[in-house]
């Protein structure tokens, strides 16, 4: 186990530096179980690894594309009436590709904990009487994404990025092999890093 | 970054509220319209209660298929009752165990059916105590079925006053099961008779009725076509009969308002997998049990058998034997002409007065 621990730590040291332990960027959607069910997701996105690829076009112009792998922990939430409520916590891991003209696309998966709350739920005691029940489930939730997404910084120099992240979530255990769901997010992201 | 904390911490109770926060529960009202969970074991049995609460009458309705949910049947009105039933009396409707808003880690049970029974009373006994009600129970075809193994199960301990069937048929398509093709041969041959004498389609009704001449039993048959005789019943069924009463067409807007604007989870809801093995597992259920045996048993019970002329997956011709079954006295048998599978849909105006009729 302490040899697990020590490969971490050296990985871990071997692509993280104190400078990266500070933020990227700090994120705020909607977040919209099946769309129209309201919620609210938070993040902070710290950057594992970053590059650039440039590619000269046919024309003379310099194309550049920067490539990151960014982890980034969310909380959130969403509200799904006569349903329920979830709250989760779920670190994401994503790849990112941004254009010079500041289209963004990131691709990724997370993986945390989710607990809901299910409303309205009652029982019929043995005695007849009628008892108001705090019901919910514990699951494992993991989820499946794709963004899109448009650097502000590039033509109006705001550090923003607005985007869009329809997912998949998936979560267990739950009866018939989990239960999934379709969310979609919609956003901005803060830069809090000049680069 | 401590304003955004202390923002998310507002949010995250603001949530916690909305899930848990007290609802005026149970307040009787000409048009209510309350959903809530009934816990039954491990189970949240999703139950929505809409209509005339003040009247203290509930019609609580056991969806058929098996496996069909009832909560989207009740959201998009599918049966118009909301203009009709949900006035004079209240409806509850809810989504059998592991079907439509299915939540949790929870268990089916060995037997299904037992288990389906068991979270009917316990839905049956929640509303009555906390509607203060009568409670009726109506169930659809595969509902009826449930229906009446609740009415075998319980006997006189059972919560409702009433029971109405409605266009449910109780043979299977088991090789024991002998009398589903004996009614259905009845069902063909007296159709035909009534259609020729309606002067409908003559001419292939009397084809029909040639062939059921050469035809004194459909049965199994050996060789490489054993089914052809079920077969070529269920094209003249489809042809001549079915063109008259399809099934009514869901429209766009009850799709959008069930992924968009429903307490379904849609992508749970979708599970077809799941949702193919477990109608396999009560079919095979059912054809093991047979119930028309078990029909005697319902002894005091008071009983409306309702069903459509034109029914093909119910024909009278088998409601009738259904009706003779029955132990107890206090049964009507009511077939509505110019009906077929659901005659809530083919004739809205008969049902509902029938209903009313028996209800009052």
């Amino acid at each position: 186990m302490r040899y697990l621990i020590l490969l971490i730590l050296l990985i871990a040291s071997t692509t993280l530096d104190a400078q990266r332990f500070l933020p990227k960027s700090l994120s705020a959607s909607y977040f919209g179980e099946v769309i129209t069910h309201p919620g609210l997701k938070l993040g902070v996105t710290y950057e594992l690894k970053r590059w650039g690829k440039s590619k000269i076009k046919r024309n003379g112009i310099e194309k550049v594309i920067q490539q990151s792998f960014d982890l980034s922990p969310t909380v959130g939430f969403y509200y799904h009436k006569d349903y329920q409520t979830g709250l989760f916590a779920m670190p994401e891991l994503s790849y990112t590709r941004k254009k010079a003209n500041g289209n963004v696309v990131a691709y990724g998966v997370g993986a945390g904990y989710m607990r809901t709350f299910i409303p309205h739920v009652y029982d019929l005691t043995s005695t007849g009487e009628i008892k108001k029940l705090h019901e919910g489930n514990n699951y494992l939730l993991t989820n499946y994404f794709i963004s899109f997404g448009k650097d502000l910084s590039v033509k109006h120099h705001i550090p923003i990025t607005m985007y869009i992240k329809p997912q998949f979530m998936h979560a267990l255990p739950n009866y018939a092999g989990g239960v999934t769901y379709f969310a979609l997010e919609i956003g901005v992201i803060y830069r809090l890093e000049t680069n | 970054m401590k304003n955004i904390l202390k923002s998310l911490l507002a949010i995250v109770c603001l949530a916690l509220m909305f899930s848990s926060c007290k609802k005026q529960d149970f307040v009787f009202s000409s048009n209510a319209n309350d959903m809530f969970h009934v816990k039954n074991g491990d189970y949240l049995i999703p139950v929505l209660v809409r209509g005339n609460t003040a009247s203290k009458k509930i019609l609580l309705y056991i969806q058929g298929g098996p496996g069909y949910s009832s909560l989207d049947f009740a959201l998009g009105d599918y049966p118009e009752w909301k203009n009709t039933l949900e006035i004079d009396y209240a409806v509850a409707y809810y989504d059998q165990r592991g079907t439509g808003n299915k939540q949790g880690n929870f268990s089916q049970g060995d037997l299904v059916l037992s288990t389906w029974v068991e979270d009917l009373n316990k839905v049956a006994s929640f509303l009555e105590k906390a509607y203060g009600a009568e409670i009726i129970m109506m169930g659809h075809s595969f509902g009826g079925d449930l229906m009446y193994r609740y009415m075998v199960a319980k006997g006189n301990t059972a919560v409702p006053s009433k029971y109405i069937s409605i266009d449910s048929p109780v043979t299977t398509d088991s090789d024991d099961d002998t009398l589903r093709w004996v009614f259905r041969r009845e069902f063909l041959l007296n159709t035909a008779n009534l259609e020729i004498s309606r002067g409908k389609r003559i001419s292939q009704w009397n084809e029909v009725l040639q062939w059921l001449s050469v035809n004194p039993e459909l049965k199994k048959l050996g060789g490489d076509n054993p089914f052809q005789l079920w077969n070529q019943w269920n094209k003249y069924v489809d042809e001549l009969i079915y063109v008259d009463y399809p099934e009514k067409p869901v429209k766009i807007k009850h799709y959008m308002n069930l992924v968009f604007n429903s307490n379904y989870n849609i992508l749970a809801y979708l599970n077809g997998n799941y949702k193919e093995k477990l109608v396999s597992r009560i079919l095979e259920e059912e054809e093991n049990d047979f119930l028309m045996d078990k029909l005697p048993l319902i002894q005091n019970q008071n009983i409306l058998v309702l069903g459509g002329r034109y029914d093909d997956i119910c024909p009278p011709e088998e409601l009738a034997y259904v009706f003779t079954q029955i132990g107890s006295p206090h049964k009507t048998l009511k077939i509505i002409d110019y009906a077929g599978h659901t005659s809530f849909i083919d004739q809205p105006t008969e049902f509902y007065n029938t209903i009313k009729q028996f209800v009052q």
